[in-house]
């Protein structure tokens, strides 16, 4: 843990054809911090996360993470950020959950001893066990988010970015990825997107994106 | 890497066999084909015998398309399995995830594409013993030519399928072209009646262009063995590197602009 921001951006924009999503977009966040970022459906928190996340390019700005310029040229640095997308599966539907999230585990190089430490630890939720042994299309959108967490928590980034993740998820369940999160990344920043106020974490910053610029 | 590679054909077998119902449904579909062969070359193989006669080995009519169609099969589905790849991750989200690991997209794309070919593998396996219980013959020479020429081949196809994909991600469309395509590659490689039978300047700008047509030729062992090696190396190495590049600049294309696959 140091002072130094573990992210900071400055300058960011981006416009789809005339449409001005992102203006001027500024900040950091400091090593574990804990970020949610608000707005109204089509504010541009996905364009802004999907930034962060190396999968969009702005038209303007520069992104630091860890004091180095992001995105990297090498893929190999893209170990460092963990991205959970807004999308109803994000996984293989046949494979079983232990199966894809073993699939993920090795395409991102994550040792046995993590992978097995990992599954250990959160089949403590009931839920996450059940989810296991069970092709990921029979699986509730719920369930689905559940193996995402742990995938991410998985991959030991030091940026984690999730679109509107808490959506799905029970209270119970918020609460038990919040505890996990906190337990095995505690210094990684996360940062997710909502459309209302949420209160799953006791957050360090909430920021809303109004008229492109976070406040 | 085993492992991954398990996990990859694991993924790409239940997709493609997600019941036993489909593994019958498929022996069924092999045998019809090879049935199919067997009773036209019986019907109309007569007239080919002089064509098939000029060949090294002395195929009759029914080996010559079913070593043809096996023998092609895996070539044909390097050309498709990246977009394949590429068109489920995006239909069942992970294309999203996978852009952002740590690994280059070209080697991921590679490495679920090989998992693709255990089903044409296991086909291209299962039609020749069908045809050789129906009494077809293939020397082991021709066997282990084939075998040798596949894995030499592999990057060039496999390249050639990666490059099809850049283009399928920066185009949005072109899985059903694609697929038309391969039928013309078997046509125009001679898989299915001899090129001698097409006008000579098919023949003749199938030879000089389509990498399949070299490939189907070294593997009935028409061409020089050392010949076929060198075209399928150095081609291989220079399309390796043209795809890694299309690849990446499509990639970047959908970055820069934010496209999803809309083609699904």
């Amino acid at each position: 843990m140091t002072d130094q921001p573990l992210l900071s951006y400055s300058g960011l924009a981006k416009s789809y054809g005339s449409k001005r999503v992102l203006v001027d977009v500024h900040g950091s966040a400091a090593y574990g911090n804990r970020v949610v970022i608000l707005g109204s459906n089509g504010s541009g928190k996905t364009t802004l996360l999907k930034i962060f996340a190396g999968l969009l390019k702005s038209d303007a700005g520069q992104i630091r993470l860890d004091a180095k310029t992001w995105p990297p040229k090498s893929a190999a640095a893209n170990a460092m950020v963990a991205w959970l997308p807004a999308i109803e599966s994000g996984f293989w539907p046949r494979l079983s959950g232990r199966k894809s999230l073993e699939l993920y585990a090795r395409l991102w190089n994550v040792d046995n001893e993590h992978y097995s430490k990992v599954i250990s630890d959160w089949s403590s939720s009931t839920s996450f066990k059940e989810s296991l042994d069970m092709p990921t299309y029979q699986l509730s959108t719920g369930r689905r988010q559940l193996l995402h967490f742990a995938r991410l928590v998985m991959h030991k980034p030091k940026l984690i970015l999730a679109d509107e993740p808490f959506r799905s998820l029970d209270e119970d369940n918020q609460a038990f990825v919040v505890e996990k999160i906190d337990k095995w990344l505690p210094n990684s920043v996360v940062i997710i997107t909502s459309p209302n106020q949420t209160k799953v974490w006791r957050w360090h910053q909430e920021l809303e994106i109004e008229n492109g610029s976070l406040k | 890497m085993i492992r991954l590679l398990w996990l990859a054909i694991s993924k790409s077998w239940l997709e493609q066999f997600p019941s036993r119902a489909v593994y019958l449904a498929e022996l069924l579909a092999s045998a019809l084909d090879v049935l199919f062969y067997y009773f036209t070359a019986k019907a109309f193989g007569g007239a080919l015998v002089n064509l098939l006669g000029t060949t090294v080995h002395k195929f009759d009519y029914f080996e010559f398309i079913i070593w043809n169609e096996a023998v092609l099969s895996l070539p044909v589905a390097a050309l498709l399995a990246p977009t394949r790849v590429v068109r489920s991750a995006s239909m069942d989200g992970t294309w999203q995830i996978l852009l952002t690991a740590p690994r280059t997209i070209t080697s991921i794309l590679v490495l679920l594409s090989q998992a693709d070919f255990a089903r044409q593998a296991a086909r291209m396996a299962l039609m020749i013993i069908l045809a050789v219980g129906l009494g077809a013959e293939f020397s082991l020479q021709l066997v282990a030519t084939a075998i040798l020429l596949l894995v030499i081949g592999l990057p060039l196809f496999t390249s050639i399928g990666i490059i099809a994909a850049a283009a399928y991600i920066r185009l949005q469309r072109g899985f059903g072209a694609l697929n038309h395509l391969s039928h013309i590659i078997m046509v125009l490689a001679g898989a299915y009646f001899p090129l001698t039978v097409l006008p000579s300047w098919i023949a003749t700008l199938s030879r000089a262009l389509s990498p399949w047509t070299w490939f189907l030729e070294g593997t009935r062992l028409e061409r020089p063995l050392a010949q076929i090696i060198v075209y399928l190396l150095v081609s291989g190495l220079i399309s390796s590197i043209c795809a890694t590049k299309l690849l990446k600049l499509s990639v970047q294309h959908q970055r820069n602009f934010g496209q999803p696959i809309l083609n699904l």
